[in-house]
Parts: structure tokens; sequence; C-alpha cells
């Protein structure tokens, strides 16, 4: 299975990203193969999801990777270094994806597709658009599906 | 060094949000004060809902000791209907909630406690490269077993419960679930790995081994054994914790409590630690190095607020008679945190694993506490041999569950009336007092472990147990004070998570503080 996993809290301001993704991608006609989930504040409980993966995109708010209101898609390093100080006991998202590389046994694609604040109707496009590209690899996600990728 | 300087300590890898401020003279803390930064109001939340909502919402506090807040809040409705779950209904709830302490002990001990093995303060020692192998934040191979391994156990709780965290599989009289023996076996199998796994990569030696120790010198007689595996990490905990010397920090109080948990199932053939209708026995002890436990009584605990940014009220109050009313304003230079302070009996009490080896009277602990006295050292050992307790059991009821006699009992409603439910999370004592009228919560009061750990001063003005066990810690380097980290970290104190936007440089939104 793909899966397309949307981290955040869609009741606390500045967390939503995630969350708006998910009920984005909810609207669309996605491939059979392709699961959306919703990570919501889980953090290293998440393993056992990737590791049963082909392939993984995360989705979640960032901030101080790129300018205001822009997407960014981190992968290797720059996730790696992403929770170099801060995590609790629980791990958490950030401590679990520098983790990630190292936890694998047999490597899973992942990618994180990040959305800067403030964000507009069109980033949430965007970031799904990229989130699902990332998972099928493929940029025309469901070409059976007329019009599936937009809204 | 200057006389005398102020710190906050930079408390990354703590769970939520607390601030540590500590003044040092001379080299050596001569003061401390524990701030919990955030008021969540949990509790005013609960205020007017259904009586079973508090199983639903409760293991939302916290997403690594879900099970234990489920535990209390099914345990004050089973108190307030007179529930009585079926002995194979205890025997489950039990399973699941030992599983999250297993996982929380070993995830507590390498993700977050050796972490501070590796800070550069320590380059100079003799075994810091190794220790770096072994604990190197998400890449340390300790610490990428660890987490393999606990992955693996926590499907457990899922099996059984549905879910981890947040499950809500337990209710008044039972649980929700019928396992079947599929599922059962599936749970033995993966617990029975496990303990293979601990023994062999954690311990170096089998659980029966760790469970005979009567004294510090078996231990190092049998760290000293060539039997044992070289690659295991209680050797090397032991060995490079005590050449840090984190056996002669942390002290605190020397106080201990316990409220008592794993209530023994009828017909069950495993006995508790003592007398009574728990493995792990309920009590209150002082005294440091030759604690003697007495009974415990709820009715005991009472909650000041004096320095936390609640509305005063005279002395303490019991938590069936607790207030919850922000105020923050006017008292900015008496109050400090928005952590309550328990007392038990009027004392403050420390709470957690080495609480509870002191209540199960465990010899080896009895003669650590005798020989060196409480410490970060003592704290971490318990945390890291419980499990050596908890796997034998957990196994035993396992193999005892039959169904035969159901997993509920109804109780037929739930009637207006009182009660609590107590028992012990992964980092100490967890109550839940709970008042329902008109059929909708009335009243609702949480005391957590890192309440009692974390507490701020009280009516009386006495200091918490971690400020207490800050006094006297040497800070080598008030920019980098790891032994500050160590003290503070050996409690496990967990003020739990909200928001995680990622932020770069590795701070997550309003998950640590950093002065």
């Amino acid at each position: 299975m793909k899966r397309i996993i949307c981290i955040g809290n869609a009741f606390q301001d500045g967390d939503t990203a995630g969350a708006r993704v998910l009920a984005r991608l909810a609207d669309k006609c996605l491939p059979e193969d392709v699961e959306v989930v919703d990570g919501g504040l889980r953090g290293l409980d998440l393993l056992r999801l990737v590791e049963d993966s082909e392939r993984v995109a995360f989705v979640d708010a960032v901030c101080g990777f790129a300018a205001p209101g822009e997407i960014v898609e981190l992968e290797g390093e720059a996730l790696g270094n992403i929770a170099a100080e801060g995590y609790g006991h629980a791990g958490g998202f950030s401590y679990f994806l520098g983790a990630l590389p190292h936890l694998l046994k047999a490597p899973v694609p992942f990618r994180m597709v990040g959305l800067e604040a403030p964000i507009s109707e069109d980033g949430i496009e965007d970031a799904a658009q990229r989130a699902l590209a990332f998972a099928t690899f493929a940029p025309d996600a469901c070409p059976g599906c007329p019009g599936s990728v937009g809204r | 060094m200057p006389p005398m300087v102020t710190i906050n300590a930079p408390l990354n890898r703590v769970e939520g949000d607390l601030e540590v401020s500590a003044e040092i003279t001379d080299g050596v803390v001569s003061d401390a004060w524990c701030s919990g930064t955030m008021y969540r109001g949990i509790e005013k939340i609960l205020v007017g809902r259904g009586p079973m909502d508090g199983l639903v919402i409760t293991p939302r506090i916290c997403g690594i000791c879900s099970t234990s807040h489920l535990t209390a809040a099914a345990k004050a409705l089973d108190c307030i209907t007179g529930a009585v779950p079926p002995p194979d209904a205890v025997r489950m709830r039990n399973a699941l909630l030992m599983t999250e302490h297993i996982q929380s002990d070993l995830r507590h001990t390498f993700l977050t406690f050796t972490g501070d093995f590796t800070n550069p303060a320590h380059s100079g020692t003799d075994r810091y490269t190794e220790a770096v192998r072994r604990y190197e934040p998400m890449k340390g191979d300790t610490v990428l077993e660890v987490l393999r391994e606990t992955s693996k156990l926590l499907e457990i709780i899922a099996i059984i419960g549905g879910q981890w965290p947040h499950s809500s599989f337990m209710v008044p009289g039972g649980i929700v679930s019928a396992p079947s023996v599929r599922s059962r076996l599936q749970c033995k199998m993966i617990l029975r790995h496990f303990r293979g796994w601990y023994e062999r990569r954690i311990l170096g030696c089998s659980i029966e081994r760790i469970q005979e120790l009567e004294s510090l010198a078996g231990l190092g007689a049998l760290l000293d054994d060539c039997a044992l595996q070289p690659e295991s990490d209680l050797s090397f905990f032991i060995s490079y914790a005590r050449s840090l010397g984190l056996h002669k920090i942390g002290r605190g109080h020397g106080s201990f409590l316990c409220y008592g948990a794993l209530e023994l199932p009828q017909g069950t053939a495993i006995k508790g630690a003592k007398e009574g209708p728990f493995l792990v026995p309920a009590g209150f002890a002082q005294g440091g190095q030759n604690s003697q436990s007495v009974g415990f009584d709820q009715a005991n605990v009472a909650e000041h607020v004096a320095h936390s940014w609640y509305e005063d009220y005279r002395g303490g109050l019991h938590p069936a008679a607790g207030e919850t009313r922000p105020y923050a304003t006017g008292y900015e230079a008496k109050k400090y945190s928005w952590a309550k302070a328990p007392r038990y009996d009027g004392f403050p009490a420390e709470t957690g694993p080495l609480a509870e080896m002191v209540m199960a009277g465990r010899p080896l602990f009895k003669d650590l506490l005798e020989k060196q006295g409480p410490s970060a050292f003592a704290r971490q050992l318990a945390r890291l041999l419980r499990p050596a307790w908890l796997i034998p059991t957990l196994e035993a009821w396992l193999e005892e569950v039959t169904g035969e006699e159901g997993y509920y009992q109804s109780p037929e409603g739930i009637q207006d009336g009182e009660g609590f439910g107590l028992t012990q999370a992964s980092r100490g004592a967890l109550g839940h007092w709970v008042r329902i009228r008109n059929g909708a919560i009335d009243h609702y009061q949480i005391i957590s472990p890192t309440g009692w750990n974390a507490s701020p001063r009280d009516s009386a003005g006495i200091r918490g147990p971690i400020e207490e066990a800050l006094i006297g810690t040497p800070v080598r380097d008030p920019e980098n004070p790891v032994e500050l980290g160590f003290v503070v970290r050996s409690f496990d104190v967990c003020l739990v998570c909200t928001v995680h936007a990622l932020h770069r440089g590795g701070r997550t939104t309003l998950r640590m503080t950093r002065a």
C-alpha cells in the first residue's frame, strides 16, 4: 500500500495543515492502492504503518524551512536534522522522522510535504497534489478518473 | 565562576512544558524552582459531560500513558457504580497496563535518560565512544533496538484494546472486547519474543537472576559474571552512570508514595509483594535511606495552590473537594507554576518505579537506599529493572485467562455518586476523583505522577520533590548543566504535549522550553 500520512491537530491553531490536506484528499478519487491516513499527533507509533508501506508521503505544518506561505518537500538529511534536540519520551513526530531511516530494515521511500504559514486554499491543493504525486510516483495520479486530481 | 548565578536549565527531551530554574552558589545548586508552564483545563472540560466521557477524554491527556488514565477513569466509575469486573477482565486490564509500563520504562531510559550520556561534557570519559555508539539519539544501537522492540510489544494493547495510544477498551464492569484464543496466543508470542530480547540485550542475564538479587554486592557480582552478555546494556548503564557520579546526586526529600496497583484477580496463582489486594503494594514511606512504608489512605491526599497559578484557598484541599480556578494575575513574585502541589498527610513525596520498589520491599533497592540513599541512579535503575518483575506476572496472567466467566459484568447504569480511581501509571501514582450529579460529571480532579514529582512549593513553602532533589547538585558548566538534566529526568517528568509543528533546529512549538 502507498500511503499519505497527514499530521496535525484540526483543533489547534497553527497545526491544522495536515488535517486540511487530508480533507482535500478525501474529496478526490484516489488510486485503489493509495491510502490517506490521519496521523494526528502520533509519533513513534507510526513505525508499524510505515514498515507496511511501499511509499509514504507525510504532510505537516512546518516553520522556518521556506518563505511564508510556501510548500516545501523535505527528505534525507533535511529531515534527519529536525529532531536534533527536541523530543519527549514518547518520541514524537520529529524524532520519528529522524530515526526512520535507521529503523527501517527494508527501505521505504518517504518524503515530507511541509506547509509554511499562512496557509491558503491554493497551498492546500498544491500540498495535496505533491503528496499524491510522490506517493504514486506519477505526476498524473489517477489517469482513469478524469478530473479527479482537481477539486 | 561567580559565587552565585541563576540559570534556566535547557530541558529538552522532557514530555510537555517544564521549566527548571536553579540558583547556583559556588558551583552547587542552592535553590530550585520547577514550573509547569501550560494550563490545559482537562478537569474543567469534563464538567457537564456524560459520566462515560472520562473514559474517552482522559486517555487523551497523554500519548505515552493513556492506558493508565483509562484505568483510573474506569476504576472511578467501578467505584461509583459498585461494578465488579470478572477476574479475566481484571487480568486483561492489568496485562495492558503492564505492557504500557514496560515500553515506557525502556523508552524513557534509552531515548531520554541515556541521551545525556552522549553529552559532549562527558567526551573525556573512558567509554564515551561506546556511550555514543549505544545511545546517540535516533541512531544509537540500543536506541534503535528499543524503538523496534517496544513498537512490537505495544501490539498487545492494539490486539486486545483496539488501538494504542488512546484506547478506551475499559468500561465500568470490565472490558469491551472478548479476546479470542488466537488473539491471546498472539499476545503470548509477542511477549515471549520481547522477554528473550529484554534478557539478552538489556539485562544480559535471565529475569530470574535479577529477581534473586538481594544487595548491591550481589548486583556487582552479577556484573562481574563472565556469563553476562557483553553487549547487554545493564552492565554498561551501571558502570557508566556510576562513573559520572549519578549515585551521588538527586537525593530529594526521601519520601515515597505508591497508590497500589494491579489488583490480584480472584483465583490467580500470582502473589503480591506484600499481603493485600495489589501486585504493587500501596504505601507512604519517609526516611530516605531507611524508608519504612506505612499504610496509604487516599483521604490523606491534599493539593495546595499557594505557589500555583490558581485562586487561593487555605492550606490544602482533598481532590474530592478540590478547585481548579486559574488565576495568574497579581502574584507573579510568589506563584510560578500551573502545577498544583499535592501532599500526603502534609508531606511532599516522590512517586515512580523506585517508590514501587520501596513499597514492595525489594531487597536490592532496600540495600541500595541504605548504602547510598535515593539518587538519580537509583531511580533510573528501578525503572530499567521494573520489567523484570512485570514480565513474568504478565505472562502468568495471559496464561490464566480462559474467558469462561466473561469479561464484563454490567453495572446497569451509572447512578449519581462520588468515587475515585487510583492506580500506578508508568511514572507513578495516578488518581481520578469523580462526582456524578443529575446524570452528568459534576466534578473531576486528577492528580498525575508528575503532579507529585514536579510540584512547586506548598502552603508551608516546602519544595516539591524535584526541586528538593536538585539541591546540592554540582554544576560544572552553567552553560551546559547536564547534571541538572540527569536529576530531573530521573523522575521521568511528563507534562504532555500539544502542538508539534516542525521547527528548523529541532524546536517543537510548546513542546520544550529553553530560556
